[in-house]
């Protein structure tokens, strides 16, 4: 059986073609300029969506991480205030075992209890550290000088929490009556338990080395070590909590890597694919053009004379 | 027995048909290009024969008519493909008109707004007292806000495209339509209703070029006359002779976009807007009543989930303590402006969608929705603390924070239940959906643009005409002419003959 063509059948059939062979040579281009392989949403929704869904993944790792860093800076403010605080109560400590000798005399005691007294305002100092205009040490009343010359707490016992994974806060800050005092201040601002007031204690100190008192020296001193245990413990949390954070980080950066990885395979034009579809489409787009040239070029009636 | 006269008779009605059989051919050709026209052919027959005695002589050929080959199941398949063709067309061309305004390329885009908007609550959770941090939350609120109306604007001004076109749609189809009916006229009028191909041809090209604006069902009357309604066969375009306009007018119960009406026998407008699926005006009524409108129902619904979560935190939340360490609780992020009474907005005292029918009402909302401007007096006002008179508290900042990947946040169906989440999530649904029906018009055009031309291929081998088929014809017809022409002379000569031999005696 044969099928009739008519004249206009091959050329109107050619030019379909060839639009459609210039639309995917667009396309093809565009990817390749782009270096994407979705121009459009409707290219490939389910890949965009996917691509998307990475996305927002990302987005919220980089949020966390972001907040990581900043966990992490605040961290390591209150750790440097306190390795300093800790060199302070050491020589505090050495002080105290002076004053505690048996050569020493009312004369030399009072150089000593001067020395004490301007380390325990060097404490007063670290205690009231600030931070970007905040202060570190007063809870959430960060803009609240947290401690008086007198020793008075005038911040609170509240934390500042950042969220370094959904649902991970982690504690930014340690209240200053907490490392001061040992425990949450009265509503006076003073310490619950006297004994364990590191500011209280240094000034006790330096009265007792100011009277020559060897057993109240004695007492004082006993006390500052058990302060100077607890504020090391404090020092040892503070790398606790810094050590898991970059633990997070690191955790997070690897996840980050691996979802822009699986985002990228979706979402970045494929270009050797791209560029031997782009020379099968040259090729095609080459033919039609011939092929429409050669069209109907003859017909009967160019051979009837 | 045929005479000599009679034999000139004979050849005359050769050359006549040849004549005539040429003269078709020659309109063929000159056709040729002409689209939809039907390749036509003469219809030659023999004269009667005459009895002279025992014997019947033949008298010749006749030309009984004129006919074109037309396939009128083809015809009717090629309208349907059409109609269906240029609606998914329109449906394509709209979607993907809007589907750039869904883009997220990092830097614009609804996810990238909002992700903005989160990290600019988390900054300041790191920072809750720092002014310029405040500042760069209510920033990056504006600009989210911002970004939900430009999408909003984009599918507005597509939603009013649309309506354009209907408008302008319905004069170009009501002119169509009353050529067909003026056609249908011609065509009747004929002793034989199917002779006048060049009318019928024409009567077709018009009603393909119908079905491309309109989808509409095609059938006969006995008269060869069309009959013509919409596609879901709700009312006529065209009965026989007469010809039904269609009218578009702003219609209330349409938020004043152009409601479609056919003036029917009785007067009495029958409304059709709902009920044509076909055609370039199928496509844009979908795309103006129900595509683009689904995606504007889900961006409101985003958006107003979004303004009400977060000003639901807001309310238990507490400023920046003033000097006397006091601070204002409960200073909602998102308020409305502008809001006409009884339309779309967030209510006043609770920073939720108000109620319109018992129904949150979020239809439109994204445009009446603004950064609270109490707030942007005074930054200090931001419920970023959980406790009263703390200024480094960020409890609340952190919940706010915690809402962009919380689940049961988004209102889906708009009934009042936060059925899904997070909102990034919603975000990427709906472009899944805005790609996924691009894709899906996209296919399904080419699909019909493939039947369509598979159709025409058909039609054209049946219908169309081949220059050789035509040369071939022609040389025929032409030796015919010649061969007639010839028998004439002889006949001539040999009347001639006669003639002189009855003249010499």
């Amino acid at each position: 059986m044969s099928t009739r063509i008519a004249s206009l059948m091959n050329n109107a059939q050619s030019l379909q073609d060839l639009q459609r062979i210039k639309q995917q040579y667009s396309q093809s281009t565009h990817q390749l300029s782009s270096g994407k392989a979705m121009v459009n949403v409707g290219d490939d929704p389910a890949g965009n969506a996917k691509v998307m869904n990475y996305q927002s993944s990302l987005d919220v790792n980089d949020k966390h991480i972001s907040q990581a860093n900043t966990a992490n800076s605040r961290l390591q403010s209150a750790s440097t205030a306190l390795t300093t605080m800790g060199g302070e109560i050491n020589r505090i400590l050495e002080l105290g075992q002076e004053g505690m000798a048996s050569s020493a005399t009312p004369g030399s005691q009072q150089p000593i209890a001067v020395e004490v007294d301007s380390l325990r305002s060097d404490l007063i100092a670290l205690g009231n550290t600030q931070e970007q205009g905040r202060y570190i040490f007063s809870g959430t009343h960060t803009k609240k000088v947290p401690f008086t010359p007198d020793g008075v707490y005038h911040g609170n016992q509240g934390v500042v929490r950042l969220e370094v994974g959904t649902g991970t806060p982690i504690a930014t800050n340690i209240p200053g009556d907490t490392l001061f005092f040992g425990a949450p201040a009265t509503v006076q601002g003073t310490a619950t338990d006297p004994n364990a007031d590191l500011l209280a204690q240094t000034k006790a100190l330096s009265t007792a080395l100011m009277a020559n008192d060897p057993g109240a020296i004695q007492t004082a001193y006993k006390n500052l070590q058990a302060i100077s245990d607890r504020l090391n413990i404090s020092v040892a949390d503070l790398g606790g909590r810094m050590n898991g954070i970059t633990a997070v980080q690191n955790g997070l950066d690897a996840y980050n890597l691996n979802l822009k990885t699986l985002q990228s395979s979706i979402a970045s034009a494929d270009y050797p694919a791209t560029m031997t579809q782009l020379n099968q489409e040259t090729m095609s787009q080459q033919a039609a053009l011939g092929t429409m040239a050669k069209n109907n070029q003859k017909n009967l009636f160019d051979y009837i004379a | 027995m045929a005479n000599l006269t009679s034999s000139l008779g004979l050849g005359l009605s050769g050359l006549q048909a040849s004549q005539d059989a040429m003269g078709v051919i020659g309109h063929n050709i000159a056709n040729v290009n002409t689209p939809d026209y039907s390749r036509q052919a003469v219809v030659l027959t023999e004269n009667p024969a005459e009895t002279f005695g025992n014997f019947k002589f033949g008298t010749g050929v006749d030309v009984k008519g004129v006919t074109a080959l037309r396939d009128q199941f083809l015809n009717l398949q090629l309208t349907h493909s059409l109609a269906s063709q240029s609606g998914a067309q329109a449906r394509y061309t709209g979607v993907q008109a809007v589907s750039s305004a869904f883009q997220d390329d990092g830097t614009t885009g609804l996810n990238t707004q909002m992700k903005q908007f989160f990290d600019s609550l988390s900054s300041l959770a790191a920072n809750p007292e720092d002014t310029s941090l405040r500042q760069n939350v209510v920033g990056m609120s504006t600009s989210m806000l911002n970004e939900f109306k430009s999408t909003y604007h984009e599918l507005s001004s597509q939603v009013a495209s649309a309506n354009q076109q209907v408008g302008a749609l319905i004069p170009q189809i009501n002119t169509i339509t009353a050529q067909i009916a003026t056609l249908n006229t011609q065509i009747g009028q004929q002793l034989d209703p199917s002779s006048d191909n060049d009318a019928i041809d024409q009567r077709q090209k018009l009603t393909d070029q119908l079905a491309g604006l309109v989808g509409i069902q095609v059938s006969s009357n006995s008269d060869n006359q069309f009959q013509i309604t919409v596609d879901s066969g709700a009312a006529t375009l065209v009965s026989g002779t007469t010809a039904y306009k269609l009218k578009a007018s702003p219609s209330p119960d349409l938020g004043n976009n152009l409601q479609v009406t056919l003036a029917s026998d009785h007067s009495v407008p029958v409304d059709v807007t709902g009920k044509i699926t076909g055609g370039t005006l199928g496509g844009n009524l979908a795309l103006r009543d129900d595509i683009l409108p689904g995606y504007e129902n889900t961006l409101d619904r985003i958006a107003g989930s979004l303004a009400g979560q977060v000003n639901k935190v807001c309310a238990d939340g507490y400023g920046l303590p003033d000097s006397k360490g006091n601070s204002v609780k409960g200073t909602l992020l998102f308020t409305s402006t502008g809001v006409p009474g009884g339309g779309p907005g967030l209510d006043p005292a609770t920073g939720q969608v108000a109620a319109i029918g018992g129904q949150p009402g979020y239809k439109g909302i994204i445009n009446t929705l603004t950064v609270n401007p109490g707030l942007t007096g005074n930054l200090d006002l931001l419920a970023a603390s959980g406790t009263a008179g703390v200024a480094g508290d960020n409890q609340n900042l952190l919940k706010m924070a915690a809402l962009q990947t919380a689940n049961g946040t988004v209102d889906s169906t708009g009934s009042g239940t936060f059925d899904t989440g997070p909102f990034s999530t919603a975000v990427s649904s709906l472009v899944n959906s805005v790609g996924t029906q691009a894709q899906t018009f996209n296919t399904s055009a080419t699909n019909q643009e493939n039947l369509t031309t598979a159709l025409q291929t058909q039609k054209s081998s049946a219908s169309g005409v081949d220059l050789d088929q035509e040369a071939a014809q022609l040389l025929a017809y032409q030796q015919g002419y010649q061969a007639c022409a010839q028998f004439i002379t002889t006949i001539s000569q040999l009347t001639n003959t006669l003639m002189t031999t009855m003249a010499s005696r």
